[in-house]
Parts: structure tokens; sequence; C-alpha cells
């Protein structure tokens, strides 16, 4: 096993359920979202966010808009469709299913 | 010193050093082809593009004066390259980087010849093919199930090859590859990079391969035949599919060294009858297609090996499938021509005809008649003359000589000595063929009681040789002698209507027998004055033909034809005898 590959298996999971709560909080351009998740220490590489987000705009779970920006041309703004929001509740509650189960198992082990 | 070039990235003007945008560009292209795997790719790149552009005009703004190879690197790094994303977050595929070696590979600009399972019928073949080929797969489906039923099980055949040959398109970058990608400067460049890279860890890739091969297209075929064989199969697949591969590949040496020797025959057998073009090719058609078939039958082994070694020198390991196509196309046309030409030409020796000539001779004194051999031509001619059809035929200069004279001695029904002399030859027609025959120019002479007999004939001038032969029948009367020249019977093919007919050779075709062979003839045949003989056999020659010494079918035809005066029907064996001396010679 490498752990390396568990770990970003891991994090993978998570990716998208991560990314679709901060556009959730408001429209946000991409590069604001890669800071939002550096500072929550979750490091994802930029170039995989784009390909994330157009798969997610492509399921109509995302949309855009275009907005000028004071420097050079327009930037593309990211914010959650109706189907996003449905979508969005059911991984939260799987989320937190599983992480109340992970939480359970690792930390509040009981002896068998 | 640097050179900064101006460029402009997602509608923003970016300054540039010259080595900074070479590794832009590379970058950009390497996301381009890994993307282009995926729907929505190019706005993927787009937005990558334009994410790069901000954080230049970012860099510039605070003062920068252009971007250098530094910043790129930078970008590199926070933006990710293809293979990390792989590592990363990315791909949704269910591989991961243990299962498959090759998910970080990125593939190359190329076409390939995959199976498409995606749109399968049976394995994806049809599909592949159609896929590879731009066309309705249902077209190749068609053509298959006809060659199924047509063809003896052929497709059955063609079908389980490139089923075991070609790779299921499995992967996204394995779908990309099947219908093929554009290929332009960069993906170019990248390519041979790649290849330089590839280069260095050659030996290494043999394993690879290998390994590539075994896990991978191995697994494939398995997998295939997993659902109802389970684990067993993939085992079995693995060595069934690489026994099958070692198979074909030995198969395609042998072909490729069988081509190559085909094609050196066919040279040197181009090259021997190169001098008698004109005097073999009769019909229009033959001399049109000559040359379009020697050169396609021997030009395209020379192009297929010549790319072959390319390939293997350069470390190419597919090229062009247009190319292999088309060049097995043009061989078989090759082909095609040559058996036009073989068949038209074959055609042209079908008919035989024969004239018959008497001629009157003046009775010898003495009551012998001597045959010799009239020394001319022939001997004259030297060193670079050329002979074919087992010497029948010389040419030397302009001239075209025949030598092929048959003598035959027959008892004379009359008191009185006289010649014969057949004129034969072959033809499309039957005449045709008595044309030719009544064009052979062959002439005796006969001084005294010396006949002179010439040693050939030649054609005359835009004829053509159609196996032309001369048989000069002599007949000399009972109780008369014939005095026949070593040189005749050695030179010629000669025959007796002999009182021997106990079918052995006679010591008197041996060479080392010195002096004239001299003949008496007796109502039961010749006999060899000079010969020491055992008390005469009761005579057994009540059939005309047992008094002939056998020279072979074909003799003894010819003599038959010369008795009926007759053309012979069906007679190929002279064809036949001809043709492969040709190819010995």
């Amino acid at each position: 096993m490498n752990i390396d590959n568990t770990q970003s298996q891991m994090r993978k999971g998570v990716l998208e359920f991560c990314i679709l709560s901060v556009i959730k909080q408001g429209e946000a351009y991409p590069s604001d979202i890669i800071e939002k998740m550096k500072e929550a220490k979750l490091d994802i590489l930029e170039g995989t966010l784009y390909p994330l987000l157009t798969r997610l705009k492509n399921a109509e779970l995302l949309t855009y808009r275009w907005v000028e920006s004071s420097s050079g041309p327009p930037r593309k703004y990211f914010s959650m469709t109706d189907k996003g929001e449905t979508f969005y509740k059911e991984l939260e509650s799987t989320w937190n299913e599983l992480a109340n189960a992970v939480h359970q198992l690792t930390q509040n082990s009981t002896p068998l | 010193m640097k050179k900064i070039i101006n460029i402009n990235l997602s509608g923003r003007l970016i300054p540039i050093e010259d080595s900074a945008y070479e590794i832009l560009n590379q970058y950009l292209g390497s996301l381009k082809k890994y993307f282009s795997k995926e729907e929505g790719g190019d706005e993927i790149v787009s937005d990558i593009e334009s994410r790069i552009a901000e954080i230049f005009q970012d860099k510039l703004k605070k003062g920068a004066h252009c971007i250098t190879d530094e910043d790129v690197i930078a970008v590199k790094a926070s933006m990710g390259t293809p293979e990390q994303f792989d590592d990363a977050a990315g791909e949704s595929t269910q591989q991961t980087k243990e299962e498959d070696p090759f998910a970080g590979y990125i593939p190359r600009p190329r076409k390939r010849l995959y199976r498409d399972p995606e749109n399968k019928v049976l394995s994806g073949v049809c599909s592949g093919l159609g896929a590879y080929f731009n066309i309705d797969p249902v077209i190749f489906r068609i053509i298959f199930a006809l060659l199924a039923i047509g063809g003896f099980g052929t497709g059955i055949l063609v079908y389980f090859i490139l089923w075991i040959a070609t790779p299921s398109a499995d992967t996204a970058a394995e779908k990309l590859e099947m219908r093929g990608e554009k290929v332009d400067l960069n993906t170019i460049k990248s390519t041979i990079q790649e290849e330089l890279n590839h280069m260095k860890g050659q030996v290494k890739n043999v394993g690879d391969d290998i390994r590539n091969f075994s896990q991978g297209r191995g697994k494939q075929v398995g997998s295939d035949i997993e659902r109802f064989f389970v684990s067993l199969a993939s085992g079995l697949g693995k060595v069934l599919v690489a026994v099958t591969k070692g198979f074909f590949y030995f198969f395609a040496v042998v072909m490729l060294i069988c081509l190559i020797v085909a094609g050196i025959a066919i040279a040197a057998t181009s090259a021997a009858l190169f001098p008698i073009k004109d005097l073999l090719l009769g019909a229009p058609v033959q001399s049109a297609l000559l040359w379009p078939a020697v050169g396609l039958l021997i030009g395209i082994p020379i192009v297929a090996l010549v790319i072959f070694i390319i390939r293997k020198l350069t470390g190419v390991k597919e090229g062009n499938r247009y190319a292999g196509y088309t060049l097995t196309f043009l061989w078989l046309l090759g082909l095609a021509f040559a058996a036009i030409i073989a068949t038209s030409f074959v055609k042209d020796f079908r008919r035989p005809a024969t004239e018959t000539e008497a001629i009157a001779i003046q009775q010898p004194s003495k009551g012998k008649l001597i045959l010799k051999r009239t020394p001319g031509i022939l001997s004259e001619i030297n060193g670079d003359d050329i002979s074919f059809f087992d010497d029948h035929l010389l040419i030397a200069d302009d001239t075209v000589l025949i030598n092929y004279i048959r003598i035959r001695v027959e008892k004379s029904l009359t008191d009185s000595f006289s010649v014969d002399v057949s004129r034969f030859s072959r033809g499309r027609t039957v005449q045709q063929a008595k044309m030719l025959a009544h064009d052979i120019a062959f002439h005796l002479n006969q001084q005294d009681s010396v006949l002179y007999l010439p040693e050939g004939f030649s054609l005359p001038p835009h004829s053509k040789y159609r196996g032309q032969r001369i048989t000069v029948t002599i007949k000399v009367p009972v109780g008369k002698n014939i005095e026949i020249d070593r040189e005749v019977y050695r030179n010629y093919d000669f025959s007796r209507y002999d009182r021997n007919d106990n079918g052995d050779w006679d010591n008197d075709f041996d060479n080392d027998q010195p002096g004239p062979l001299n003949l008496k003839m007796t109502p039961d045949g010749t006999d060899d004055v000079n010969e020491k003989k055992p008390a005469p056999e009761k005579a057994n020659t009540d059939s005309s033909n047992e008094g002939y010494r056998y020279k072979g079918p074909a003799a003894e035809n010819a003599v038959k034809a010369v008795k009926k005066n007759q053309p012979i029907e069906g007679d190929v064996s002279f064809l036949a005898y001809s043709l492969i001396n040709m190819f010995h010679s």
C-alpha cells in the first residue's frame, strides 16, 4: 500500500464537497477558491480545480457569469444552481454521517 | 542575454523571455493534450490560460519587466502538471498508479487501431476499424460477414487475429488515439522529445513493453473471457496472447524474407529477359504492363524494406498504417499485372503449326550421303552472346539465332535419298504459328554427296520467338549408306530409325567415339557399320515408333508430327520445358 495514494484518494473524495461548500457561500472566482482552501490547509493544484469546476458546470451543478475586472479581460465567477443545492445537501448529509462514523470509530473507541 | 517577446495570453499582453515562452508553450501543449480527452477540455485549458495570464500580469504590475523562466516554473508548480493531476484528485477513473503503470503516460499524437468497446457488437473490432478509417463500422461488419460465409471462414480467422492483435480502447487517452488527434508542430516536437527520453532507457523499455503487454493487453483480452472463466482465464489469456503474438512476429519475419527472395528472383529474371523483351512480348498489353509490373514487384518490397529499416533505426514503433496498406495494394497490383502478362504470354505459345517442305537433293554418287555441319555464324559468336531456352536461342548484337534443329534419319520408301524440312512454330493462333513457321529462313547446301547443314536459323527482324524449330528428316533408301559427321550428331538433336530397339543408349552418342558415324539402312532400320555387334536379334520393328530411340514425349510427338504432317494439339510439354529453362538460365 502506498501512503500517498491512500491520502490522495481520501482527498479526492471530499474535494468536490469542499469546492461546493466554498461556492455555496457566494459567487467565487477560482483563485478565491484556491485561497480559501489554502487557508483551510487543503492544498490542491490549481490545475486540478479547473477541470473539476468545468465538470461540475457540465453536470449543471454550477453556473458562471462573466464579471468585468479592473485589470484585463472579464473573469468567470461560479455560483451554485438549484440542482447544485440539492446535490450539495445530499453530499452534506453523507459527509456528516461519514464524519460521525469515522469520528466514532477513531476517537471514541470502546474496548470490545 | 535573452530575447524578450510579446505574447497575447488570453487577451493580455505579456512580455516574456524567449526560453520562458518555450517552457510555457510546452506546458500548455501538454495540458491541451491531457484535457482534450475530456468533455469541455478546451474550456478548462482556456480557464487555466487566463489564470496564468492573470498571475503574470500581477507580476508585471509589481514591477517585473518581463516573465522569466522562474516565473513560468513557479506557475507550473502551482498549477500542476498532467502527471500530478493523475496523482492528485483530478482523474475520476478507477485506475491507480499501481494497477496501470501508464496512467500518467501522455498519449502520443498518433492514430492507432483499437477495438472500440463502446460501440461493440462482439468485441469491437469492426467499430475500432470504423473509428480508425472514419467509416461506418457497419461496412466492416458486412465485409467480415461476407468473408465468413463466402470466403470459407477467412473472415472469422481475420476477425480473431484482429481481436487478439488490437488492444481495447479502455482509457480516455486510448479512445483519443483511436480517433486520431491532429498533428501540429507542438505535438511533433513533444513527440520527438519523448522519443529522445525513451531512447535513454531503451533497454528498460523492452522490459516495460513486455510488462505493459502482459499487464495491459493480456489483461484486456483476458477480461473478455473472464466473464466465463473468472481468474483462470487472465493467466491463460496472457500466455495465449504472448504465444500468438510471438508467432505473428515470427510469421512477419518469414514473410519479409520471402518477399526479399521473391524480389531478387524477379529482378534477376527481369534482368535476364531484358534483351529479348521485344522478341518475346507479343500483345501490346504485355509491353504496356511489363514495366509497371516489374517496377511494382521489385520496387515495393525495396521501399517497404527501406521504411522498415528506417523505422527500426529511429525507434519509431508504429508508422502510418495507410502507407502499409498502400504498399501492399501496389504490390498486389504489380502481381496482377505480372499474372496478366504471364497469361497473355502463355497464350502466345498455345497453337502449334508445322510447315513441311520436301527438298529435292542430288543423288549422291557411291550411294553414300555425307552429313556435315557448316561452320558459320554460331561458331563466330563470342562470349557476349546470351543463351536462352536451353541454348536454343542465341542473341548476339541484334541478331537472333535459333539452333534448335532436329535431325532424323529414316528409311526411304523409294530407292532414292530425299530430305524433308519441317518448320515448326507456336503462336497465339494457328495462322500466326503458320506465318512464323513460314518465316524461318533455313537453307540446305549440297556439294556432290555432301549435305551441309546450317548451324542454326535466324528470325526475320521484328519477328517473335515462339519456340521455332526445324526438323530435317533424311530418308535413306534401303541398302544405301549415310555418313554422319561427329559434329552433326553432337550439335543437333539427332535420332535415327535404328534396327536395335533395345532402348539403351548406344555408344554412337558417346563423345569419346572418334570419327564419323556410318550408318547403313536396312529394311529394319539403320545399322551402324563400324559397330561390332552380337548376332542380330530377331527383328521386332513392326511398330513404327519402337524403332526410334526414346527422346521424351516432345521428341516423339515431333516425330509423329513430321510423319503425319499436322500440328500437334495439346503439346504443352515443350512450352513447359522452355519456360522452366528460361527461369533456370
